[in-house]
């Protein structure tokens, strides 16, 4: 930690407490049109972000402001930074909580393919697994952009806490195009995980070359006004971010949400029963991590059970507000599959939606839709291959009902279910 | 009052040149781009206050070299030490060589060519949130507006007041160029919570501009509408999907140009072959009526910038001119390898990330018609009033648009019936040409973040007239 801050921050009587964010990253950036390379990039950057915390009136109320720090700050700058940030902090008069106390931190390192790699090479592996498949005229990935950035963490308090911790995260955003007698479409997708592999890679634009061949395919989805549709993949973990705010002390606090310990939150009888566990230490996931930014020690939670609200969740502040043991932020969630098989899903008349442009959920509202990409119309055993139009729905909408696949897949911060069946969901087209 | 130039980049220009310099020596190409900007965000609600930098702030450079064709780039936030920053500099670049194998080539382009240019830019505000007790101002009056809010009844729940406003400061450094501007952009966010039984509805309204503190005031001047529409909304019902004649308000018109064609003329997809505006050139793609705008000159808003992050001077471009495509949008490395001119839309997220092709003030240009003859006009459809996202399909040009709200319109009126949230979808071509009434009024919003696929958030600004169309509403 930067000294001379340490000693401003140690030396200023009015401060109760204060927390520094201190983060080095160095990332290796590829951007790639078809097989040529048009940019390489590299980074090395230090971040630190500062929160100063003020008491007022004997400790009723605390205050607290949050700074941006940088390197080439000279030292007057600092100090004036952080006499700053004191003075907005004493403006500022939230009911009290307190900051996180120094906890026995064993850290634990989840083995990671990048940490014995170098970047560049780690990135060559990536574009080798990536490209692997690329071998048709007819589908192909039209450009690709692939970031590794390595970076190392640290989290201290006024308490005492020192947290450590070194990550990986990769980011890969690509475009695959597939073609036929002189029709094109495309389909953008992006990927993120901490740790490689390479059959994943490898099978993950596989599925989506037939992804994209098929909308090839595609006609205009018919006006069906409402139908049974399956969720799959990116869309089904966003479904379920909705009960993950809802069980967040924040939100209740707030009010935006109603849900207690012991509520029924799966309102249709016909729906499985919902779990959800918090787990900060998911291999692969970019969200994993043993502490979070206040320096509360994470430990797998479970939020819901039988879909049944299990416990709270949240930060140390919306935790005591709250007046619930404080489970700190996890970024990782896992939802315990159901019992119906794919196959037993797509019987009968219903619409499994492999890609939207852009699939929203309020978490709010419960509101979810989006305009449909790809989507394949299950009937009578035969399939037949739509685009354009919508679907939108509420997961509170009494007729919905919400059925868990018992295929499970991992998106980086998300293990569960990889489709959902729901019923009676509105469905625009021609 | 004038914004001035961070001293940070002031006394940095220095050492930004001696790295072009010493660069210059054994690259065909070099430039810098500086960047410092600070600002806050403030937040007050029923229950709390959140007072911390802006997530727009940064500092750091950018330099970007080019040799035998290739281009390379390395962000930093330091260049204390010119000779081991352009030395590590040098040694990085060689990467291109490490990973070109018989599967990958390396792109060779034309090298960039500039004309001497030194300018600098100074925007200006009516009252400076830099200024010292401002925060005690801008929180007095937060706090004003939020208890106008929740006056309005008990159903509103909670409330969000935001106002955040950032101080733009960017040098830019090559062989024959020298560039400074600095600016102030602000927005703000009213957010009401209503509740009635077991239904929770919110309502949103936006306000930004090239402003300072000034804001405020038109924030108050609007909560109290928030919060009644808030209320509404619990009554909002859902709509019959279909197709209707809808009538857009300014900043769903705004969304629509946006995310229907601006994406879709973005050129570093034509680049990629990514566009199927390409097909279009020169063609009839909209409504006669229609004529639309891109440009950091385009108007004054929040992409109102003097140069781009490549160092390209602001610039307005004709889109579509009385519904002809006649123009795209260009950043500078795309448009070495189309052979046109840079249009002064080469933006980054913050110094961390790569300079793309991004949009900036991007606009319908209004006509003659009136709100209220558009609104006669109509038997049976919709007045789309509030946008809340969207998504672009620069390919295959499908488009969506999540809109909060409609309100229906019946026999030539506009009722209080609500209906919340809408999605609207269709093909742009079908959108544009289906455009058979343009208004007289203008507005600009430019609140929020545009993303390039799923990241690379940057500030724009969208908007026009009300117009009239046809869309497929679900």
């Amino acid at each position: 930690m930067n000294k001379y801050l340490k000693n401003i921050l140690e030396a200023n009587k009015e401060l109760s407490g204060w927390k520094l964010k201190d983060i080095q990253t160095q990332s290796t950036e590829v951007f790639l049109v078809r097989k040529n390379i048009n940019m390489i990039r590299n980074k090395k950057v230090h971040d630190m972000e500062l929160t100063v915390y003020t008491e007022s009136e004997n400790g009723k109320y605390i205050g607290s402001a949050s700074i941006f720090l940088y390197d080439t700050m000279t030292e007057p700058e600092l100090k004036d930074a952080v006499n700053n940030a004191i003075e907005s902090s004493k403006l500022v008069k939230n009911e009290y909580y307190s900051i996180a106390q120094p906890q026995e931190f064993i850290p634990v390192k989840l083995d990671a393919y990048f940490d014995h790699k170098s970047s560049e090479q780690a990135v060559k592996d990536i574009m080798d697994a990536l490209y692997s498949k690329d071998t048709k005229q007819d589908v192909y990935i039209n450009s690709c952009e692939i970031f590794l950035e390595k970076t190392q963490k640290i989290l201290f308090n006024s308490n005492g806490i020192e947290y450590k911790d070194d990550f990986n995260k990769c980011y890969i955003e690509y475009v695959i195009t597939a073609r036929s007698n002189g029709d094109e479409i495309e389909l953008i997708d992006k990927v993120e995980f901490s740790d490689f592999n390479k059959t994943f890679i490898e099978n993950l634009i596989e599925d989506k070359f037939e992804i994209a061949m098929m909308r090839l395919k595609s006609v205009n989805t018919p006006n069906l006004v409402s139908c049974d549709i399956i969720l799959r993949d990116n869309a089904v973990k966003d479904f379920f971010g909705y009960y993950i705010y809802k069980a967040n002390a924040m939100a209740i606090y707030e009010k935006t949400s109603d849900f207690v310990v012991g509520k029924n939150v799966v309102k249709n009888s016909l729906s499985d029963k919902l779990s959800i566990t918090l787990d900060p230490y998911m291999a692969g996931s970019t969200f994993s991590s043993q502490f979070d930014d206040d320096g509360v020690l994470l430990k797998k939670t479970q939020i819901l059970k039988d879909g049944v609200v299990e416990k709270i969740w949240g930060n140390l502040r919306f935790s005591q507000y709250v007046n619930t043991q404080c489970t700190g932020n996890i970024g990782n969630f896992c939802v315990t599959p159901g019992k119906s098989s794919y196959k037993e899903m797509v019987r009968g008349k219903i619409l499994e939606i492999h890609a939207f442009s852009d699939f929203q959920l309020d978490e709010v509202t419960g509101d979810f839709g989006g305009e449909i990409r790809l989507a394949y119309l299950h009937e009578d055993g035969g399939m037949k291959v739509f685009t354009g139009g919508s679907i939108s729905g509420n997961i509170n909408f009494e007729e919905c009902s919400v059925i868990l696949s018992e295929e499970t897949v991992q998106i980086n911060n998300y293990f569960g279910p990889k489709y959902i069946k729901l019923t009676n969901v509105s469905v625009t087209g021609e | 009052m004038k914004i001035e130039l961070s001293n940070f980049l002031d006394s940095s220009c220095s050492k930004m040149k001696e790295i072009v310099s010493i660069l210059k020596k054994s690259f065909d190409y070099v430039s810098v781009l500086g960047t410092d900007c600070h600002g806050k965000q403030y937040r007050v609600n029923k229950k709390s206050t959140g007072v911390a930098d802006s997530r727009w702030n940064e500092r750091g450079f950018v330099i970007r070299a080019a040799k035998d064709g290739f281009y390379y780039e390395f962000s930093t936030d330091s260049i204390t030490d010119t000779v081991q920053v352009a030395d590590d500099f040098s040694k990085n670049s060689v990467k291109a060589a490490f990973f070109e194998t018989e599967n990958f080539k390396v792109k060779r382009l034309p090298i960039i060519e500039e004309e001497m240019l030194q300018a600098d830019f100074r925007g200006e505000v009516l009252l400076n949130p830099d200024e010292c007790n401002a925060s005690q101002k801008i929180l007095d009056s937060m706090n004003n507006i939020k208890n106008k809010i929740v006056a309005v009844s008990e159903k509103i729940i909670n409330c969000e007041v935001v106002y955040e406003h950032v101080n733009v400061s960017k040098v830019f450094v090559s062989d024959k160029k020298n560039l400074s501007q600095s600016y102030i952009w602000s927005q703000g966010y009213l957010f009401a919570y209503a509740t009635e039984d077991d239904s929770i509805k919110y309502n949103y309204d936006t306000f930004s501009g090239l402003s300072g503190m000034e804001l405020l005031k038109d924030m108050e001047s609007k909560c109290e509408d928030t919060a009644h529409t808030a209320l509404k909304l619990l009554q909002s019902e859902r709509i019959k999907p279909g197709e209707y004649e809808v009538l857009c308000s300014p900043e769903v018109t705004g969304l629509i140009a946006h995310e229907a064609f601006g994406h879709g003329v973005e050129m570093d997809m034509y680049v990629k072959n990514r566009a199927k505006s390409v097909e279009y050139m020169n063609k009839e793609i909209a409504s006669p009526l229609v004529t639309m705008h891109d440009g950091a000159a385009s108007a004054k808003h929040v992409s109102s910038y003097f140069f781009d992050d490549e160092g390209v001077l602001a610039k307005d471009t004709v889109i579509i001119k009385d519904g002809i495509l006649i123009n795209g949008l260009c950043d500078q490395i795309s448009a070495l390898e189309l052979g046109v001119v840079p249009t002064s839309n080469g933006k980054r997220e913050s110094f961390r990330r790569k300079a793309y092709t991004r949009m900036t003030n991007t606009i319908f240009s209004k006509g003659k018609d009136k709100f209220e003859d558009m609104v006669k006009s109509i038997k049976h459809g919709y007045y789309l009033e509030k946008e809340e996202s969207g998504m672009e399909d620069p390919k295959n040009w499908g488009i969506q648009c999540v809109i909060l709200y409609a309100r229906e319109i019946k026999d030539g009126k506009l009722t209080d019936k609500y209906f919340s949230p809408v999605i609207m979808t269709g093909f742009v071509p079908d959108l544009l040409k289906s455009i058979s009434m343009v208004s007289d009024d203008f507005a600009l919003s430019g609140s929020g973040a545009c993303g390039k696929g799923y990241k690379e958030f940057v500030k724009v600004s969208c908007g026009g007239p009300y117009i009239k169309a046809r869309a497929k509403l679900g």
